[in-house]
């Protein structure tokens, strides 16, 4: 139970939870990356028409630029941009909420667990609230928070549930949500209930979950494009043509050198298990945790998703959980769970697709402030603050610079100046962005029909035409390249081409790409 | 168990460590490197002369090829260079010798450390095939030298609080030697001196004469290489390889002090620090450790960490069982292999070059003992029919781990990196030795590289090493005195060869990499290959 003195401290958390979540939504992280403004142009789709980008009925499987998706982060999104549908801030937004309320569900699910620990929760929902790792991935329309908060919500509920239907219904609903989330979480949420089932908790929950979780895999394996979706992303250690390669040459290396049986005996498929094992393993590396910085995508590229200044408190906490370790348990199991669905890549720790580990670690982080001497607390919350400010600064004025080629503000600059020439062909590079065409029909609000992709086209859908924009390399344009009337350069164009009307530029630096009229001639 | 069963073990486990270490010496690793060559000749050089290549009476810090390399090894390897001579083997069987030993010095470490000779046994053994303790035994790594020192001075140490410091003069001077030995001891043990005198400062106050007398011998020897360190010499290594030289922090690091609000949150120092962190922390990442830290292949392909996979499991147990449930040791040595687990990558990480298992090579035997002592805790929680089991288990897994690294080192390492191993110019040194009579000059161009001319070797070295030159003749040779930094002698000119200037000089010889002697093929005399077969040098004529 919450005791009332501790409502003030939560209330507190919470608003520094909320402030760092929603201020500036709409500018930090700048631009739009492509995975969010694919989202929001289906939803947009969704909305106007009730299709998806592809052109089809309200789908249960979404395709990406990357990957296959799970319906629940775009469902979600589609009340909050039903009015604006091209507001990068509502499309942020339930993704902003659902941070906000992970907090809460952490600081409720962690006195639950360990109510004998007094201020564990409230440090712990106060690492949430404050971390790189669960503000950051807040802030973008990325479903692994969803996938969060849904867990801890539907975990809180599995713990606190009583017989009461209204408690398992709750459960039942929120973590068979989170389970619709993302991949990383339908795996895991399946693995963590089967251990639950195993661990005799509540086996009628538990083998609803893996029932509905396992109908959901087997359904995505038989989908279109689902099992090519699952091989080439989340088993791509399996079709890695380096690690093939290399096997190869090394082998070969040794029949040169007249050891031939040795080749085979050490350099076989045998390595695959290695290679998983790596894998394994470099979620278990405190670098990656607390100072390597994270895939600009999902975190800030200098700095790890926990702050630096909390790790010897995450060592003391983890003797002191090792030291209890049947009490303990739970978290350890959380973490091991969610290595899994990520050990079959081929990169390594990616903190995004880990975002679970975020729970555990505060715990564990908590764990070892509270159970130090009270005299070190006031300078520990200096250091703290330090850090934080420290990375803060860093977020709001070298990130932008540092990560420009992943969010590539530019696109939206773009997308407003095509505004004004609707109507008109234009060409724009295909250098500019990993995929452009989502981001400027989401800001300029052009429907699904005006677009090259189709129902019929593999996941990877690359949208090279949006009604009279043409996208991709100028030399590869099927279009009749003398109807086209403005040409957009990179930096790197320009000299390749010989246009007779400069229109000037738009954006800044290495993200500047430049206006051309009448080039129809010179191709 | 018995003391002689104990004492035979250990002798056939330094035997397997000698032959590990000796096995092939003189031709695995494929050459000699730059640093082979130097500290080779040099010490050559002290035998002969009494000077180092430059003239210097024995320097406190040989100048070499500028980087100023620790005194000791040189040194030590005197005897052996006047035994064996100056060749592969003669220059690389001390460190390897050194290497054996230290297998015998972390049984006695361990033994004292745990009172458990099966612990100690299993820790030496460990040492004895350890992928990283075998490949910087087999060349001149100044490291292992300095590894053997700091285990003997704990060791010492460790002793002499048993014996109310009777050999403490002894470990002092083992610490002070390890920092002659190499540079990352520098940092690394006196900061593990001062953890062991806190640690320890009740007993040593018992004992405070012989402490005194420690402290004064050990002032008295590190004095020369204090005074040698205030120098702008001494200073030279660590200010060439501090880890704000390396490109990748460098370039976020301001030229000029940023102004207020900046200064406060967004300075160097803070930048360099959030950096080091990293730097680290990925010593203690367990690919490193135990997977691919090694890198003896290329990137994505199967390679060998620090330890054995094999050893992961085990070493995570001892971890545990050692630090967790506070097993094994009384809480003194428990802290202290703590402290000697946070230190040891200390000094790498100050270094440029992540992750350089050379430079944390000081944390080794923390590694092997964790290990060691989760093998023998499984041992022992098994019932006796499956401790055969096991045993035998383990043992095949651990052959099968050692075949892989001697398969992986001795071929497919010499093959895949015999370009960074300096191959080629044991062939190209002795073809200029044996041709240089019949020509003017002979120009040697260091720049070479199969992708281009990307690395700066130091031929002359291989030819003063190869070809014996008298060091008394090669400090007095009058072209060797031309300038500060020549390296010229006899008719060898070293230098970048530049063909639009040179292609006029007539008798004269040319050796240097395809990219600077793209010269027709009937002017190429001779080719000298990589172990893989590609082309590395070429000697030619152009007039």
């Amino acid at each position: 139970m919450i005791s009332r003195h501790t409502i003030p401290f939560i209330l507190v958390i919470i608003l520094i939870a909320a402030l760092l979540r929603i201020l500036y939504l709409d500018k930090v992280p700048q631009g739009i990356n492509y995975q969010e403004s694919t989202l929001g142009w289906r939803a947009q789709n969704l909305i106007n028409f009730g299709k998806d980008e592809y052109g089809r009925n309200l789908p249960f499987f979404f395709s990406s630029w990357k990957d296959i998706e799970l319906p629940q982060a775009t469902y979600i999104t589609l009340p909050f941009i039903f009015f604006q549908t091209n507001s990068i801030f509502l499309l942020r937004l339930p993704f902003a909420l659902a941070g906000i309320l992970s907090v809460l569900g952490v600081i409720l699910l962690t006195q639950r667990l360990f109510p004998e620990k007094k201020n564990l929760a409230l440090w712990t929902g106060f690492l949430v609230a404050i971390n790189p790792w669960g503000v950051w991935i807040s802030r973008i329309a990325s479903p692994e928070i969803l996938g969060f908060s849904f867990f801890i919500w539907g975990l809180y509920f599995f713990y606190r549930y009583k017989k009461s239907i209204l408690n398992i219904a709750l459960c039942l609903i929120l973590l068979i949500l989170a389970s619709l989330s993302h991949k990383v979480w339908l795996i895991f949420i399946f693995l963590f209930s089967i251990y639950l089932f195993i661990s005799k908790k509540k086996k009628k929950i538990t083998a609803s979950i893996i029932f509905f979780t396992l109908l959901v895999i087997l359904s995505l394996l038989f989908s279109k494009f689902g099992f090519q979706s699952l091989w080439e992303n989340d088993l791509a250690i399996f079709k890695e043509i380096d690690w093939k390669n290399n096997l190869d040459s090394l082998r070969g290396q040794n029949v040169a050198a007249g050891y031939p049986f040795l080749g085979k005996l050490f350099f076989n498929k045998s390595f695959f298990l290695i290679k998983i094992l790596e894998n394994f393993l470099s979620y278990f590396n405190i670098g990656s945790i607390f100072a390597r910085g994270s895939n600009p995508f999902y975190g800030l590229s200098n700095f790890g998703p926990m702050l630096i200044t909390l790790l010897p408190f995450f060592i003391y906490g983890l003797k002191k959980a090792f030291e209890e370790i049947s009490r303990y348990k739970v978290l350890f199991i959380i973490f091991l769970f969610g290595i899994i669905p990520s050990i079959f890549l081929s990169s390594a720790f990616e903190s995004s697709r880990f975002l679970v580990a975020l729970f555990p670690i505060s715990v564990l982080v908590s764990l070892g402030i509270v159970s130090l001497n009270k005299k070190y607390i006031y300078p520990l919350i200096l250091l703290v603050l330090f850090n934080f400010s420290l990375i803060t600064f860093d977020a709001i004025f070298k990130e932008p610079k540092r990560s420009e080629i992943i969010w590539n503000p530019t696109t939206t600059e773009i997308a407003e100046f095509l505004k004004y020439y609707q109507g008109k062909k234009v060409w724009l590079t295909d250098k500019i962005d990993n995929n452009p065409g989502p981001a400027i029909a989401f800001l300029n609000k052009i429907p699904y029909s005006y677009s090259n992709l189709e129902n019929n086209q593999p996941y990877r859908g690359w949208v090279s035409k949006l009604d009279t924009l043409y996208i991709g390399d100028i030399n590869q344009l099927k279009e009749n390249k003398k109807e086209i009337r403005y040409y957009i350069f990179s930096k790197g164009e320009i000299n390749k081409f010989k246009c007779r009307i400069n229109h000037g530029s738009i954006g800044k630096e290495e993200q500047k790409y430049y206006v051309f009229e009448d080039c129809g001639s010179n191709f | 168990m018995r003391k002689k069963v104990v004492l035979f073990l250990i002798g056939i486990i330094f035997i397997v460590g000698l032959f590990l270490r000796i096995y092939k010496l003189g031709s695995v690793p494929v050459s000699l490197t730059i640093d082979e060559v130097a500290i080779g000749y040099n010490s050559y050089s002290i035998l002969k002369t009494g000077k180092d290549e430059w003239g210097k009476a024995f320097p406190i810090a040989f100048r070499s090829v500028g980087d100023y390399k620790p005194p000791l090894l040189i040194y030590i390897m005197i005897p052996a260079i006047s035994v064996f001579g100056l060749n592969e083997f003669g220059i690389r069987i001390t460190i390897a010798l050194i290497g054996a030993l230290t297998v015998l010095v972390i049984f006695a470490l361990v033994k004292k450390l745990t009172g458990n000779p099966i612990i100690a046994l299993i820790t030496s053994f460990s040492i004895a095939i350890s992928p990283w303790h075998i490949r910087y035994s087999r060349s001149t790594f100044e490291a292992i030298l300095a590894l053997f020192l700091v285990l003997l001075g704990i060791f010492l140490f460790l002793k002499s609080i048993s014996n109310r410091g009777k050999y403490l003069w002894l470990s002092g001077l083992a610490f002070v030697l390890s920092m002659y030995a190499y540079h990352s001891e520098r940092v690394f043990t006196p900061i593990l001196v001062l953890s062991l005198i806190i640690i320890f400062n009740k007993e040593i106050r018992t004992f405070w004469k012989q402490s005194l007398i420690t402290l004064v011998l050990s002032l008295v020897v590190f004095l020369p290489l204090f005074l040698n360190l205030l120098t702008p010499e001494g200073r030279t290594r660590a200010n060439v390889t501090f880890f704000t030289k390396d490109y990748e922090i460098n370039r976020f690091l301001y030229k000029k002090n940023p102004s207020f609000p900046q200064n406060i949150l967004d300075n160097n120092f803070l930048i360099a620090t959030n950096f080091w962190f990293k730097r680290y922390l990925d010593y203690f990442d367990l690919n490193f450790l135990f997977v691919d830290g090694m890198g003896y292949t290329i990137p994505k392909a199967p390679d060998v960490g620090l330890l054995y996979i094999i050893e992961l499991p085990f070493f995570l147990i001892g971890f545990y069982l050692i630090f967790i449930k506070q097993l094994f040791f009384e809480k003194k040595i428990r802290v202290l292999l703590f402290i000697w687990l946070l230190i040891g990558p200390i000094a790498a990480s100050f270094a440029n070059n992540a992750q350089h298992p050379l430079r944390s090579l000081t944390s080794i035997p923390v590694h092997h003992l964790l290990s060691a002592a989760g093998i023998w805790f499984i041992y022992e929680k098994l019932r006796s029919q499956k401790k055969l089991t096991f045993f035998a288990a383990t043992l095949a897994i651990t052959i099968y781990c050692v075949g892989y690294f001697m398969n992986l080192y001795f071929i497919n390492f010499q093959y895949t990196y015999s370009e960074h191993l300096m191959d080629g110019w044991k062939q190209a040194a002795k073809y200029a030795l044996n041709n240089h009579q019949n020509y003017n000059e002979v120009i040697i161009d260091p720049r070479f590289g199969t992708l281009g001319p990307e690395t700066v070797g130091i031929p002359y070295m291989y030819l003063l090493v190869y070809g014996k030159i008298p060091p008394d003749q090669y400090q007095n040779d009058p072209r060797r005195k031309e300038a500060y930094d020549s390296s010229n002698f006899s008719n060898f000119t070293f230098r970048s060869i530049e063909l639009t200037e040179d292609k006029d000089r007539k008798n004269t010889l040319f050796i240097g990499s395809r990219w600077v002697l793209p010269v027709e093929e009937n002017q190429v005399l001779e080719r000298f290959y990589l172990l893989n077969g590609k082309e590395i040098l070429r000697a030619a004529t152009v007039k």
